[in-house]
């Protein structure tokens, strides 16, 4: 498939801390690729590199061929028009309520009658559960809901890439596994290409077809879940075994064992 | 901050304005401020009358009570008084506001959407304070000239035609434009300052708090600042 999305050699600081030291990864188009590692490790910060809300110090990022670093105006919105972005805190806007939250971004940038636009609002917050909360505003809201919400703002103009960064932190985990259902069901629905940050591991990796783990500002490995349980690197290893109870050593259709380090 | 002022004005030439949200602006910046500086207003008046009174009759000038209080209103009190009230009323709650969208990224959210955030946050608060502050500094004025007028008629026993007279005598409309003219630079300086602090506010609670706090030390010494410099122009 065509690559969408690619970061090469990206460097980025912030606040003087280097975050991103040389990133680079490919994203084709109908990936479902989950961002794995530590905190601080700079995925968010990756991430905002391709819908052009950072840009690289050094380095090259591109999507469908643009080249982020140069991209502004009128072509930069028509390209974020493509994308929906799910913030870790849902960014909903909390002097609006639900429906008109759904709805801003319709009123804003179509020429949809509010007919139209109150259809649409309407069959996205139906087909993710909300149906009933759209008078409620977001300090009204679970946070299961308010990722819901957000979620419906995000699919509302009908994008092409999803983009999700850590849609489940601070959720319990029954809450977890519905936000990771709705994910899957939705994207499967669309056939939408996705980019999840995510701490769920290994959770996540039902829902993705491939991770990539990034540590210290790099790209340390991009797999797809089954090779990465197999992975020689020591970090990789590290990482994803000390995220995971003993008794849960097991991926859907894929047993698993823990390797010794160092073991092919 | 100056790359901030640039794009503020290539904004506000560049249409659609949110006339919606200036309204709402407007409401919040002038509406919401007509207590506080009518409050303050008044007793500067009373409070000019006062000293002004002892020191004159000293030199037996009081016709002049009138026009000194109406002068000090018109030129310096007013603007500068009402915009130091209007920052510590409506400037730190414009920098809290917007700082807070930008560490929930609600901003972030803005431009995802396609939506230049320059357009919803920041040339609404300009609209609003070049409306808002002229129109105040007046209210502030006319409400110190008669808190003087209640001091030195009612209180002090100065003749009101002395007192109102020679106001209309002295007063001319280059007073009244020097008024509003300082109005509208200082509107300008608060909309400035307080919408790039709360732009460029740092991430959590104490970065919101320290951009609060700088909106307010920033657009007090802006104003006090630029009023030398606008006054040593006018004079």
């Amino acid at each position: 498939m065509a690559t969408i999305m690619s970061a090469e050699d990206v460097h980025k600081t912030l606040l003087g801390q280097p975050v991103l030291q040389g990133a680079s990864i490919e994203i084709e188009e109908g990936d479902r690729i989950a961002f794995i590692g530590p905190s601080g490790a700079g995925k968010t910060v990756l991430m905002k590199h391709f819908v052009g809300l950072m840009h690289a110090d050094k380095g090259r990022v591109t999507v469908k061929g643009e080249d982020m670093n140069k991209l502004r105006g009128r072509k930069l919105e028509a390209l974020r028009s493509r994308f929906g972005f799910l913030f870790q805190g849902g960014a909903l806007f909390q002097s609006l309520s639900v429906y008109d939250n759904v709805a801003f971004p319709l009123r804003e940038k179509t020429k949809l009658k509010e007919s139209q636009i109150r259809e649409r609002v309407m069959s996205t917050l139906a087909r993710l559960g909300l149906t009933g909360a759209e008078r409620k505003y977001p300090a009204e809201l679970s946070g299961g809901m308010a990722k819901r919400v957000a979620l419906a703002r995000a699919l509302v103009r009908s994008p092409e890439i999803l983009l999700f960064d850590e849609p489940t932190t601070g959720l319990d985990p029954i809450i977890v596994q519905s936000i990771h259902d709705l994910i899957r069901s939705v994207c499967d629905e669309l056939g939408l290409t996705v980019v999840i940050v995510t701490h769920e591991v290994p959770n996540i990796f039902a829902i993705v077809n491939r991770v990539a783990m990034i540590d210290s500002g790099r790209v340390r490995a991009v797999a797809t879940p089954e090779e990465l349980w197999e992975s020689d690197d020591p970090e990789v290893r590290r990482f994803l075994w000390s995220s995971v109870p003993p008794e849960r050593y097991r991926l859907p259709d894929h047993e698993i064992s823990p390797k010794a380090e160092g073991e092919s | 901050m100056a790359l901030f002022l640039l794009q503020t004005l290539v904004t506000l030439l560049w249409p659609p304005i949110k006339f919606g949200r200036v309204v709402s602006r407007t409401q919040f910046i002038g509406f919401q401020s007509i207590l506080v500086v009518a409050l303050t207003g008044a007793f500067t008046g009373m409070v000019l009358a006062y000293q002004l009174f002892s020191a004159l009759s000293d030199y037996g000038s009081l016709a002049e009570l009138g026009p000194l209080v109406a002068l000090s209103l018109l030129r310096e009190m007013g603007p500068v008084v009402c915009a130091l009230m209007v920052t510590a009323r409506a400037a730190s709650a414009i920098t809290a506001e917007i700082g807070i969208m930008r560490i929930r990224e609600e901003i972030d959210a803005l431009e995802m959407m396609g939506l230049n955030p320059f357009r919803y946050l920041v040339t609404p608060v300009v609209l609003a304070a070049l409306i808002c502050l002229p129109l105040l500094t007046a209210l502030f004025s006319v409400i110190g000239i008669a808190g003087g007028y209640l001091v030195s008629v009612k209180l002090l026993g100065l003749s009101g035609g002395t007192y109102m007279g020679q106001i209309i005598e002295a007063v001319d409309m280059d007073d009244v434009m020097q008024s509003v003219y300082k109005a509208i630079c200082f509107g300008g300086i608060i909309a400035w300052v307080s919408c790039y602090k709360g732009y460029t506010a740092e991430y959590g609670a104490a970065g919101v708090s320290r951009a609060t706090t700088t909106s307010v030390v920033l657009c007090s010494v802006l104003i006090l600042v630029s009023d030398y410099f606008l006054t040593s122009v006018m004079f």
